[in-house]
């Protein structure tokens, strides 16, 4: 007993020297959860610690980011950000300490002069990661020329992620035994620094009907590689209904999907989630799939804040493609493909989401959270379909100090609990 | 001065934009001619990867990856009778989880054999988490191996991927 006070006190001790950095080149935070679980095997469920440290000096910040769980010190992450004349810099190192590993570092440069924007991207990959070592730099040149903007990425072994092309996705690293991933924007690609491909994209063109066209030569090594075509938002005079065409040309093929796209009004506060359907599984149109098969109505929504309450319901109509996504991601209605694709958790059986929110002002600083969500299983035959309750609280003990704690409860009993704290200087 | 003004300014703007283009030009030039080296490109080859055994306590976990796979990516996977072999482990605790997806089908550990099958019925992954296995240490070092040749797995495009490795020993792979 008296041990766990000696802990407790030392904990506390620690947690409120922190805030003494206040005001000094030092800031961070350090947030830590712990969770456990009915069980046979051992009440603990998860042990989540993240430790910020930052440091400031002249125009740069440098950044620690540590991060624990129950098996063990997994990640931690270096960082630099800051401006040197016209070059705005940003490096980024990343060890396994669990492995005592180096596993990967970027360097990114980036400067605009004279309407033009460079970028120097550069990247190494460990051979502790399955398909390295590999290293490599990319130079990305963009400006304008009246209203088109040409984008120039050069890879020479390395390729920089493209959000609007599924193509280039940067580079996400997991630890194999936890499932715990890291992203970064530069993947390098090859062994050794050669040029590996060129990506030139030109975009602005806009006719009458046509919201933009955009258009991408990708050369590799090996030659040309593809040359795509996006029309994006095409005016088919239907006020409810436009597509985005994709032509792209290979070596040896040539193809077109068209992606319809139905345009709903603002609503006041029901939100309504609503498709086109085709007779392709993914809802587009191309090769034999050419028809439009109907509209689906896939899910419903409602929201109202008053006074610092928030009311929501998100009900799924479609459970076989769409989700509501777990609290961290935001709780939001998305198609399970595209969850999937962003690494996004859901609740794949719950089609309902009931879910009161009360943020409001602390009594020393800082803001307090209740956030209560009950769910509703399309398998289950309890009182009205009800699937779980996730509850959790969030106290502030002043604008630096915040206590947490989350219950969650389904059908089965308890299935978890949980007590954090996350302290910031 | 306005009119100077207004001059050196069109002057400025013609200049930027023949930099714009002749950046450009030049880049995709030097890169083109560049190619000539015949630099080799790293490949990956699909593969199917068991984390090592997280510990912590009398608990245990093991995940299931993959990565690299092909036809739109893994959505089936099954482990014949025997194609998993563990060590340290009370068989009777053994829970297996869909991750990503996927659901399990149907799984059954008995004494230091093992075997499962689970799905994806919405689409495959690419690269990622699709299991996790939980079960009670019984010992000191539990392990958790696969035979290769008592495994099959599928693509969402319903075809056998017949290509791939079985990775044990790396703990980190990227995608």
């Amino acid at each position: 007993m008296t041990k766990k006070i000696l802990i407790a006190t030392t904990l506390l001790a620690v947690v409120v020297g922190l805030t003494l950095f206040a005001g000094s080149p030092f800031s961070g935070t350090w947030s830590s959860e712990i969770t456990f679980e009915q069980g046979t095997i051992n009440p603990f469920k998860s042990l989540d610690s993240v430790l910020d440290i930052n440091y400031s000096f002249g125009s740069f910040l440098s950044t620690s980011k540590s991060e624990f769980m129950l098996f063990g010190f997994i990640w931690q992450g270096f960082g630099i950000t800051g401006t040197l004349g016209a070059f705005d810099i940003q490096g980024d190192v990343l060890f396994g300490p669990s492995t005592a590993d180096y596993i990967y570092s970027q360097l990114i440069v980036e400067a605009s002069i004279a309407g033009i924007d460079f970028g120097f991207y550069f990247a190494q990959l460990s051979d502790k990661v399955l398909g390295g070592a590999a290293d490599g730099f990319a130079v990305r040149l963009a400006g304008s020329v009246g209203a088109f903007d040409i984008v120039s990425i050069m890879e020479i072994g390395a390729q920089i992620e493209d959000e609007d092309d599924d193509n280039f996705n940067g580079i996400t690293i997991y630890h194999a035994s936890t499932g715990l991933y890291k992203h970064y924007v530069t993947n390098p690609i090859v062994v050794g620094q050669g040029f590996t491909g060129e990506k030139l994209t030109v975009s602005g063109w806009s006719f009458g009907c046509v919201e933009d066209i955009s258009t991408t030569l990708y050369m590799t090594c090996q030659g040309f590689d593809f040359l795509r075509f996006d029309l994006t938002g095409v005016d088919v005079g239907l006020s409810w209904l436009t597509f985005d065409v994709e032509l792209t040309f290979q070596l040896q093929t040539k193809s077109i999907v068209l992606t319809p796209t139905l345009v709903l009004g603002e609503a006041a506060c029901i939100d309504v989630y609503a498709a086109v359907l085709t007779d392709a599984q993914d809802n587009t149109i191309y090769g034999g799939f050419a028809s439009l098969t109907g509209i689906s109505l896939y899910g419903l929504g409602f929201s109202y804040s008053w006074d610092g309450v928030t009311v929501r319901d998100l009900t799924v109509l479609d459970t076989s493609c769409y989700a509501i996504t777990t609290p961290e991601y935001g709780s939001a209605i998305e198609e399970i493909i595209e969850a999937l694709k962003n690494g996004h958790e859901f609740y794949p059986d719950y089609w309902e989401l009931i879910s009161i929110e009360v943020v409001g002002d602390g009594c020393c600083g800082g803001t307090y959270i209740f956030l209560a969500n009950t769910y509703f299983d399309k398998n289950e035959t309890a009182l009205f379909g009800w699937g779980m309750t996730h509850i959790e609280v969030t106290i502030p003990i002043n604008s630096m100090i915040f206590l947490s704690s989350q219950v969650e409860v389904d059908t089965s009993g308890l299935d978890h609990f949980g007590f954090g704290f996350k302290v910031g200087w | 001065m306005n009119y100077l003004d207004k001059e050196r300014k069109g002057v400025m703007a013609v200049q930027s934009r023949r930099v714009v283009l002749g950046l450009l030009a030049v880049g995709l030039i030097l890169g083109l001619t560049a190619c000539m080296g015949g630099w080799f490109t790293h490949e990956q080859k699909a593969t199917l990867i068991i984390g090592q055994p997280a510990i912590s306590g009398n608990r245990g976990e093991v995940l299931i990856s993959v990565t690299n796979m092909p036809n739109q990516g893994l959505a089936s996977i099954a482990i014949k009778d025997q194609g998993i072999t563990t060590a340290n482990i009370d068989p009777t605790s053994v829970q297996v989880e869909g991750l990503n997806g996927f659901t399990l089908l149907a799984s059954k550990f008995v004494g230091t054999d093992g075997r499962l099958a689970a799905v994806n019925s919405t689409s495959g992954s690419v690269g990622g988490t699709i299991l996790k296995i939980t079960f009670e240490v019984t010992g000191a070092d539990p392990t958790f191996t696969l035979d290769k040749t008592k495994v099959s797995i599928g693509s969402a495009l319903n075809t056998l991927i017949n290509t791939w490795d079985l990775n044990t020993e790396t703990n980190y792979y990227a995608k």
